[in-house]
């Protein structure tokens, strides 16, 4: 019998995985029968069971509508453990420490870029000014140590003091664009190496810059406070913290190797290694994850400035004419410290979300001013020939989730399975005839990053949203797409 | 001598393992020198297309782990650390020395250029997830690993 089968629906689309062996808590999934089907034949809900073994969970150990397989935590993870006696793990953050995305808002519309030339125009400015690819460098000049360590700190703020940007924007982004306790000091020599001429950069895989239409709006009073109204062009940015975070992340997983036995945990997976938070190598591991979220934040805040630019440069435009905005930010692979209500009791939590986004409801002291009577946006990005979905945070997800909702489609293809069914084809072609027009720098992106190597990201935004925990405000349709 | 990448038959030297996002590789050896030399074919064989490369330059790199699995991810890390920072690709390699627990290469090949190298996937890194060595019935090397993609 699989684990999928011991798997007991609780509502329309919760799904507990009851505690068995060494697991201190249940675990639960957001899905409908169809993503269930699916699990027969993965092994994340083996990884949402070991997730559950670990000292100090709270709740249970939830999967998403988007979960698949993964390093230790499935993707489409979320945990909390205690501060007090829990404890944080690398492996349930990621490599890509704060990958995420950013929304921009335009003031054009569809119709400003339906002659297809002028919208051609703009894709390859975009292209031409946004590096992606592999080995990408060279946005901007190769950062002196002194100025990364800054950048460290800073975040996206360190970004805007440089002229990427305008300070209104470091409101509209998760954390202000830069988590505190950021510690360049614990940060190894080789991760800095890394760092220094990568900063502006998309980096290759899943990573995209699109502009967008905004072509669906479900709730029409979220999506005027967010800025958002139907046949509206937007720009999504999703990307990381680039060899910064993925040499963060290899160095800890070492580190916590020795931890793990030192502290004397049981670990079902080796992968799961981790420190009580509290202990010196559980802060040095949040003090370098936090730097590598800022070098993010402030990757993106630098990116969205060269597509500004380049929106501008391609329409021979000035900044009043396109009103570039910044909706909002989000991290979706990261662990954070946040009061959570358990049992009535307001506790420290360290929240670890892996390929999963936070959706904090309103009046919830992170959520910017700007939406504190909504909740904030959440950005769920699908593949480059779907759509993406603009969601709200809710007071369910809070009290269900820790807060906490999908991130994107997940693959349901491997990248050789999607050459073998590309080959013949021409994916550019196909998406050009659909009205997407697309830049890559690799040869194979196209073909393995084709739409029908991902879940289906209506089904992921309709579950979050029947969970409540976060419902759809607006569908954006991609137009243009850069690939790394 | 210097092995060249686009002279090695690939079918022998790695094999592509189904994953569903990453790239998931199961490696092949007589001995461990050439285990650890194919694990360097099948890094550089993801990152680029390996036909244009020039064998102008020489960098050494050094991998130590407590039994070959480790040794092969620390050596490929650290080929990957040169390519991040250097922006170094090899075209081929010479395994000065293999044991369990130590290995030295010699990379030949030259520096990155977006004009000239046709690019393919960017490594994140070389994962423990799926890192096994072992040795088959017939005394050759065998390992597996997962490239986070």
């Amino acid at each position: 019998m699989s684990l999928a089968d011991t798997l007991q629906r609780i509502d329309d689309v919760t799904w507990e995985l009851p505690r068995s062996g060494g697991m201190r808590v249940s675990g639960r999934i957001l899905a409908d029968e169809s993503i269930i089907e699916a699990l027969h034949t993965d092994q994340s809900l083996e990884q949402v069971a070991n997730v559950a073994h670990l000292p100090g969970i709270v709740g249970h150990s939830w999967a998403m509508p988007d979960v698949h397989y993964g390093y230790g935590f499935p993707i489409g993870g979320v945990a909390a453990f205690r501060v007090s006696d829990g404890v944080v793990s690398p492996g349930g953050v990621g490599y890509d420490i704060n990958c995420g995305v950013r929304l921009l808002a335009t003031s054009l519309t569809f119709a400003d870029l339906a002659d297809r030339d002028r919208r051609k125009k703009v894709v390859d400015q975009l292209f031409r000014d946004v590096p992606s690819g592999v080995g990408s460098s060279g946005a901007i000049r190769r950062l002196t140590r002194k100025e990364l360590a800054d950048l460290l700190v800073a975040g996206a703020g360190w970004a805007v003091e440089n002229g990427f940007g305008r300070p209104e924007h470091l409101v509209r982004a998760e954390s202000n664009g830069a988590l505190p306790g950021a510690d360049p000091e614990v940060v190894s020599d080789r991760a800095i190496e890394r760092g220094l001429g990568q900063v502006g950069t998309l980096g290759s895989g899943n990573h995209f810059l699109e502009l967008q239409v905004v072509d669906e709006i479900f709730d029409p009073p979220t999506a005027e406070v967010y800025g958002l109204h139907e046949g509206q062009i937007t720009i999504m940015i999703h990307c990381g913290s680039r060899g910064f975070g993925y040499q963060v992340c290899d160095d800890y997983l070492a580190v916590m190797a020795g931890a793990a036995k030192k502290y004397g945990f049981e670990l079902p997976d080796p992968q799961l290694v981790c420190a009580p938070v509290g202990s010196e190598e559980g802060r040095r591991y949040l003090g370098a994850m936090a730097a590598a979220a800022n070098y993010a934040w402030a990757n993106r805040q630098i990116i969205m400035d060269l597509a500004e630019r380049a929106l501008r440069h391609s329409l021979s435009a000035n900044s009043a004419d396109l009103d570039v905005r910044l909706v909002y930010d989000v991290a979706h692979n990261i662990a954070k410290i946040e009061e959570h209500e358990i049992e009535g009791r307001s506790i420290a939590l360290c929240v670890h979300r892996k390929g999963a986004t936070r959706a904090f409801p309103p009046n919830r002291p992170e959520v910017p001013e700007p939406y504190r009577d909504t909740g904030q946006p959440v950005l769920i990005p699908g593949d480059m020939g779907t759509a993406s979905f603009v969601c709200r945070g809710t007071q369910t997800a809070l009290a269900k989730t820790f807060g906490s909702t999908a991130h994107g489609a997940g693959r349901v293809m491997s990248r050789s399975k999607a050459l073998k069914s590309a080959r013949g084809r021409h994916i550019d072609r196909e998406l050009a005839e659909a009205g997407i027009l697309v830049r890559s720098q690799g040869k194979k992106t196209l073909a393995e990053e084709m739409p029908e190597a991902y879940k289906d990201i209506e089904r992921v935004a309709e579950i979050v949203d029947r969970a409540d925990v976060s419902p759809r405000v607006a569908r954006l349709r991609p137009i243009g797409v850069v690939k790394g | 001598m210097v092995s060249r990448w686009a002279t090695l038959p690939r079918d022998e030297s790695f094999r592509e393992l189904d994953h569903p996002a990453d790239v998931f590789l199961e490696l092949r050896g007589r001995d461990l020198a050439e285990l650890y030399l194919n694990g360097l074919f099948g890094l550089y064989a993801q990152v680029i297309e390996l036909t244009g490369v020039r064998l102008e330059q020489i960098r050494p790199v050094h991998g130590s782990g407590d039994d070959p699995a480790g040794t092969l991810r620390s050596l490929l890390a650290e080929a990957l650390y040169l390519f991040e920072t250097e922006r170094f690709v090899a075209g081929g390699a010479v395994i000065d020395h293999a044991t369990e627990k130590s290995a030295g290469a010699s990379l030949w090949g030259e520096t990155f250029s977006p004009e000239k190298h046709e690019r393919l996937l960017e490594v994140k890194a070389v994962t423990y997830h799926q890192l096994k060595a072992w040795r088959t019935e017939s005394g050759e090397w065998r390992a597996t690993l997962i490239f986070d993609v």
